[in-house]
């Protein structure tokens, strides 16, 4: 009994067990057959949403109003920009990796300048800072597709024992995350902000250097994102980033971060991001379309939200 | 001279300042510029955008937003040309049963997201950010299940003639329904005491509750105006591109919100009026138009658009700080 309500304490968990219970109904639809699969390919596109929503949940956990929403067009520029220098050649890997993490600091460094300076809302100074990023990666980039480095392809599809590499990487970046959020100053204050800005800076702590760090890191994992999934996919291309604004978004809310802010939890994302990606995979197993899916990520979305508020507020 | 230019500024905005930079520009950049075609070319393209952006208004008003009007345009446009083209399959003598049918059905549809929004807002007090976001992808998701992703024809010839093409007394036909709509729109803001209230709630939503304002009422409200506003401006669109189309409007969200900021709505909620926001929405639409005669590349005009936003609120702020000065 006790063990039950713990488990509803921790919304968490839900996403976990939502990703499960897709998994066994499209195992069942298909009577067990490429079960495992689909969880490897689940695992391996799931990663490429939990780099990204790593650095969005930070900049949610900032408090209301806070989120990233430039986030597509750092990723299609981080990936253009590095795929163009790189130009496929092996030993650029690195210097490409380091161009595509300076491009998301000057886009970082942006963000933060328009909403600090010209103290704009977070909403609006990310969407307009990504129109002229997209229009840099499109004058940039001209329609050209550079295949990317061979080894940094094998490196994104390189599976052991049908577990993709990234993926293990990327749960470890994970795991680090938690432990910056729970266990340092750092991680501890963003917390703080998002739930009492001003209670915050009377205590003392740094409310102007952690939300330019967050805004910085979080354009920084976008770009790393663009850079991987330009890798996985044979190059960049101008329209990579775009289901990844919703699903952002979506893999924060989901994964049982509080959109007010100040609440946050970093394995809820890849609950979250299986979750979603399972859920494609089973409505694409049933033979529904693109447009069910965006029906149901909203609808999920939505639910969600509402039902995590109204537990918040009966608890007051 | 910069003390009355200072005053000028601090009265008007900057967007008089904008347009007359806009026009001198374009007019030495291209011959076509300045000339009457163009110009009523202009109006007549900007009628969609006035349309959405008076809508978006109301919400910005209260201190939100709303993301999802280019859904309800995309959702309009098809339910608004499927139901169209069924009814005229059915008599296809009635054509004008058909438009009246399917602009109720199309405007309906449309409205039914301000409904869905109004209800997460204001009752379930989601933030509007996600609410609209969540909102649009379930939307174009309906959108594109009725579709399977084609334009959706069939409707009567009439419907296009007359909504999309037509013209009453040498005016093209659209601009009469935005100039009723400007005109409906400043009624109920400036001389209802719910345009008011809209003013009320975005200023102070605790103050206005205390002085016994229905603010969850009001809020409700507001993303239905604004839904509905929407869908009329997608049945003209739908008439004017004769078919019904799920991708219609993906520009609408961000272009609206820029015209009602380019117009000196505050983004705080609490500050906005309806003349200027029509004037944002020509204006973003006259730049385009004059970009494209100088045959600037379109990813610029994108820039171009993001640019002249934040432009738009830092002059905001200088001419608060100089509103402060001048009153001293």
């Amino acid at each position: 009994m006790k063990a039950i309500t713990t488990f509803f304490r921790q919304p968490w968990l839900f996403a976990f067990a939502a990703a499960i219970a897709v998994w066994i109904a499209t195992a069942a639809f298909t009577q067990g057959q490429g079960a495992g699969e689909v969880l490897s390919v689940a695992f391996t596109f799931a990663t490429f949403f939990v780099i990204v929503a790593i650095g969005q949940m930070f900049v949610v956990t900032l408090g209301p109003g806070n989120v990233d929403l430039s986030i597509p067009a750092t990723m299609t520029l981080a990936g253009t920009v590095s795929m163009k220098i790189m130009d496929g050649l092996n030993w650029m890997i690195l210097p490409g990796y380091l161009i595509a993490v300076a491009v998301g600091v000057v886009v970082g460094v942006l963000n933060v300048g328009l909403i600090r300076v010209l103290r704009i809302p977070p909403i609006i100074a990310t969407l307009s800072s990504s129109f002229i990023i997209q229009s840099a990666a499109i004058w940039y980039n001209r329609g050209l597709r550079v295949k990317p480095p061979t080894m940094l392809a094998d490196f994104t599809t390189a599976k052991i024992a049908g577990m993709p590499i990234l993926a293990l990487l990327v749960i470890l970046i994970a795991a680090v995350m938690h432990v910056v959020l729970n266990r340092t100053i750092y991680g501890r204050t963003v917390i703080a902000i998002g739930q009492n800005a001003r209670a915050a800076r009377l205590a003392g702590l740094e409310v102007n250097r952690v939300r330019f760090l967050t805004y910085v890191m979080c354009a920084v994992f976008a770009a790393s994102c663009g850079y991987v999934l330009a890798g996985f996919s044979g190059g960049a291309a101008l329209n990579m980033g775009q289901e990844y604004l919703l699903a952002s978004v979506a893999v924060v809310v989901i994964g049982g971060t509080s959109v007010a802010g100040g609440f946050s939890n970093i394995p809820g994302l890849w609950g979250a991001a299986l979750f979603l990606f399972l859920l494609v995979t089973m409505l694409n197993t049933f033979g529904l379309g693109a447009g069910v899916r965006l029906l149901l990520t909203g609808l999920i979305i939505i639910a969600v939200i509402t039902l995590a508020g109204g537990s918040r507020s009966s608890e007051r | 001279m910069a003390h009355t230019l200072k005053r000028i500024f601090v009265t008007v905005g900057v967007l008089p300042f904008l347009l007359l930079a806009a026009l001198v520009i374009f007019t030495l950049a291209s011959d076509n510029f300045l000339t009457v075609q163009n110009l009523t070319n202009v109006v007549r393209q900007s009628v969609y955008l006035v349309i959405v952006s008076l809508g978006q208004m109301f919400a910005l008003l209260t201190g939100g937003f709303d993301l999802s009007v280019g859904t309800t345009l995309a959702i309009t446009s098809v339910v608004g040309a499927l139901t169209m083209s069924t009814v005229a399959g059915m008599a296809p003598d009635m054509a004008w049963l058909a438009i009246v049918v399917g602009s109720i059905g199309g405007i309906a549809a449309g409205a039914t997201i301000g409904v869905a929004n109004g209800i997460g807002v204001a009752v379930f007090g989601v933030s509007p950010f996600i609410m609209t976001l969540g909102i649009s992808s379930v939307g174009f998701g309906i959108a594109l299940y009725l579709t399977g992703g084609t334009p959706v024809y069939g409707m009567p010839q009439t419907f296009g003639d007359v909504f999309g093409f037509g013209t009453l007394w040498g005016v093209p036909v659209p601009i009469y329904f935005a100039v009723l709509l400007i005109i409906v729109v400043w009624l109920i803001v400036n001389w209802t005491r719910l345009g008011r209230y809209f003013y009320a709630v975005g200023g102070n939503t605790k103050a206005s509750t205390l002085s016994g304002i229905n603010t969850k009422g009001v809020l409700f409200v507001t993303y239905i105006i604004c839904a509905t506003l929407t869908a009329i401006a997608g049945m003209l669109l739908t008439a004017r591109l004769d078919t019904g189309e799920a991708n219609i409007g993906a520009s609408m969200p961000l272009e609206s919100i820029a015209a009602c900021i380019i117009g000196g709505v505050s983004l705080r909620g609490g500050v906005g009026r309806v003349e200027n926001v029509v004037l944002g929405a020509l204006f973003i639409v006259l730049v385009q138009n004059g970009m494209n005669l100088a045959r600037i590349e379109s990813y610029l005009q994108t820039v171009v658009l993001g640019g002249l936003l934040i432009l738009a609120v830092i002059a905001d702020r200088i001419r608060i700080r100089m509103m402060a000065s001048l009153q001293d």
